[in-house]
């Protein structure tokens, strides 16, 4: 089912792409991707609306955790009502993500079974083309500026191995795009999370740059184009910190909007991030996503 | 709210590790081919070509062949069978060997999918050095441009192989059988000066397809879509003809009453009319074409006889009586007039099956499909009826094997799949199941 109706069209796309853009896979890899991040985009705009809520509803719940702390039958009742007054589905930040899920795992297989390489493969690819017609473009051109797409980036042309860092440097540029500088609250296990958080933002571009050593070149810039395009959506949504990416100062209305939003002191904004949809956007993608930065106005004005 | 209570950095963890191993785990198997196999020592034997091993299998029962193993390093139990493995040494085995004759003593050359061809001392079942003497580690070898895909095959002068970058020749060379046994260094320094390279031709894609050899040229077929025909002896591209779709078939040449396929002895002559002689070959494009022997790099691919099939085909077309029998993989199996100016279908059969790669067996009776979906069928060759069915559970991809039957023996036909616990089938040329290698 799964290979049937998202692979296969997906695969199909991917030729359709590569014979309009002259049996040019970079530029079809490119396209592709692209296409389905714009797709994804109203999910992803639900999934922001649906943590921003979330977000907002923090110092409620908090306080019903600390009532009802001996009852927890009680404790889920009434944020169950909470939930129902506020019109607010609890889950409503992971529904996009489990649409998006799958898409996204079969964006990385059609890439991978497009570039088929060997008989095995190529034979595989041959009941997955929705129009028979594509076979004339079998084998895809899998080589690209001396590198072989198929394989893991090599000596061999030397400059493969920029990818593995190209990649390293967009997952990062994303993360800390996308995810507010920390603010000390004083609560130390809010200020732990906040280290986990900005831990993250450095071991999820090492293991993505580790990852791309061993995947291979096709993929790496399907993740490149991947962070790329999920920047500039961010960007697009006024959720890129642009300000505060080589550690400058946040914005002091961004600080107002904090104390707003969290006056408790354990609903910090690297607790408050790190909840809901931005995360799950951080797995769709299978790239550190960044973090809805909950301190924009624009989000919280649709509320 | 039992997940938004749990602890969110773990979760993020957790769903980050899920999503890639979902990545890597669903992402269906990224293999290179499939068993490759060959009859050798008169039709008594079945040697097989898979992974890492090279098996030597009885005919009679599907059993490995026992053999007088003194010596012998590369025996992986104690029973004596002939079984060669290059575990060892990472190395793949998925085409045929090749034995070349030098005087009195046959060399076995075997290729490896990285980048090597070995020397096989086939009486003892061991890898060799250059002078046939068994070596237990480490074993000489000529490395090769590029990954080796499809079987090799020769000449009189020359051994060709198929490469995932185009096909190189190398020179057999002399070797004379009387050597100096006071020297040694003598008789390895003749030798090595075989196995030189004669030229190479380079492709822009793989060649997955032996090359067959005829009159003085080797006729190529690539992945790149192209048909090459290039003298034998030089390596210079005779011509070169543009078709649509890949081609990873061989070629098959027929001149209104013999056929020639790259299964013939290279010593054993054959005369064909050349000026009727025509070249079949099965495409991507989902083309059967009829190109003239002497074609030329000028020619329009609408200047050539072709018939259109449903889907892919990959086996090569099997010309028997006149009749032009080839599968593709949407399932379907064509019989073909190709005595006309025209290729006209004499009948069609949709097996409704996954798929078929091999190329079809034609015997007397019958023509034998493998599909994908793990169905034998055996179809009538007048009207394309199905006559049986045999389910081997696996996908077959390999292609069928036939071994002669003679007064004591019957024929039989062998199915290898994907499985390795069923790398080979065999059945009667009716469809009798006889035995499965390996035995359970």
């Amino acid at each position: 089912m799964f290979q049937t109706f998202i692979v296969n069209p997906l695969i199909t796309i991917l030729a359709v792409f590569y014979s309009l853009l002259g049996n040019n896979i970079v530029l079809a890899i490119i396209a592709l991707t692209v296409i389905i991040r714009l797709a994804t985009s109203p999910l992803l705009i639900r999934q922001q609306q649906a943590t921003a809520k979330m977000t907002e509803m923090q110092p409620k719940l908090k306080k019903l955790q600390e009532k009802y702390k001996n009852d927890r039958e009680k404790l889920a009742q009434e944020q169950m009502q909470l939930y129902k007054e506020a019109g607010v589905n609890p889950l409503g930040g992971c529904l996009p993500i489990f649409i998006q899920l799958p898409i996204m795992i079969a964006l990385y297989q059609a890439i991978i079974m497009g570039l088929a390489s060997t008989p095995f493969q190529v034979v595989d690819l041959s009941g997955r083309f929705l129009l028979s017609s594509l076979g004339d473009l079998v084998p895809l051109q899998n080589q690209w500026a001396g590198m072989d797409l198929t394989l893991a980036p090599t000596m061999n042309p030397v400059y493969a191995l920029a990818f593995p860092l190209v990649v390293g440097i967009t997952t990062w540029l994303q993360s800390k795009l996308t995810m507010p500088a920390p603010q000390p609250t004083g609560d130390a296990k809010a200020d732990q999370s906040v280290q986990i958080t900005q831990s993250m933002t450095t071991i999820m571009p090492i293991m993505f740059a580790f990852f791309s050593l061993s995947f291979s070149v096709g993929l790496s810039i399907y993740f490149v184009v991947s962070n790329v395009v999920g920047i500039v959506q961010y960007t697009m949504m006024g959720k890129a910190d642009w300000k505060g990416l080589f550690g400058g100062k946040k914005p002091e209305a961004n600080k107002a909007l904090v104390s707003e939003t969290t006056p408790s002191k354990s609903a910090t904004p690297a607790k408050a991030t790190s909840s809901g949809g931005s995360q799950h956007d951080e797995v769709v993608t299978a790239t550190p996503r960044p973090r809805a930065n909950r301190n924009d106005k624009k989000m919280r004005s649709k509320q | 709210m039992t997940l938004k209570n749990f602890s969110k950095y773990a979760r993020r963890f957790g769903l980050l590790a899920l999503v890639m191993i979902l990545m890597a785990g669903c992402t269906q198997r990224i293999g290179v081919g499939w068993a490759n196999m060959s009859i050798i020592t008169n039709a008594e034997d079945i040697l097989v070509a898979y992974e890492n091993d090279l098996s030597l299998v009885s005919r009679t029962n599907g059993f490995l062949v026992t053999q007088d193993l003194q010596g012998t390093t590369n025996v992986r139990d104690a029973s004596g069978v002939w079984k060669l493995s290059g575990r060892d040494m990472s190395a793949q085995f998925f085409t045929a060997p090749l034995f070349v004759e030098y005087g009195e003593d046959r060399l076995m050359l075997v290729a490896d999918y990285n980048n090597r061809l070995f020397t096989v001392n086939f009486t003892q079942a061991c890898f060799a050095n250059r002078v046939g003497a068994c070596v237990g580690q480490e074993p000489p070898y000529i490395e090769l441009p590029d990954h080796p895909l499809a079987d090799m095959t020769q000449d009189e002068q020359r051994i060709y192989v198929p490469l995932d970058n185009g096909l190189i020749a190398f020179n057999k060379g002399l070797y004379e059988a009387g050597w100096d046994v006071d020297s040694p260094d003598e008789r390895r320094v003749r030798f090595d000066e075989t196995l030189t390279v004669a030229w190479t031709l380079e492709t822009e894609r793989e060649v997955w397809a032996t090359p067959l050899i005829y009159d003085g040229h080797v006729y190529v077929t690539t992945m790149d879509h192209h048909l090459y025909k290039v003298d034998a002896e030089t390596g210079e591209t005779v011509a070169i003809l543009k078709l649509s779709g890949a081609i990873a078939s061989s070629p098959i040449i027929f001149d209104g009453e013999t056929v020639l396929t790259v299964d013939h002895p290279f010593d054993e002559e054959i005369t064909l009319n050349n000026a009727e002689a025509y070249i079949y070959i099965g495409t991507f494009g989902r083309q059967v074409y009829k190109i003239p022997l002497n074609f030329q790099t000028e020619m329009a691919e609408d200047e050539l006889i072709s018939f259109e099939t449903s889907n892919w085909i990959w086996g090569a077309p099997s010309i028997v009586d006149g009749v032009l029998y080839v599968a593709d993989l949407g399932g379907q199996v064509y019989a073909l007039d190709v005595s006309g100016q025209e290729i006209t279908q004499i009948w069609h059969t949709n097996t409704n099956s996954g798929g078929i790669r091999a190329a079809p067996l034609v015997t007397d009776k019958h023509v034998i499909v493998a599909s994908r979906e793990g169905k034998v069928r055996w179809l009538s060759r007048e009207d394309g009826s199905v006559f049986t069915e045999q389910d081997v559970r696996n996908e077959v991809l390999s292609d069928l094997l036939f071994i002669p039957g003679d007064e004591n023996r019957e024929a039989l036909v062998i199915v290898s799949t994907v499985n390795n616990s069923r790398i080979m089938v065999a059945f009667t040329l009716e469809g009798a199941p006889r035995w499965t290698y390996p035995s359970s």
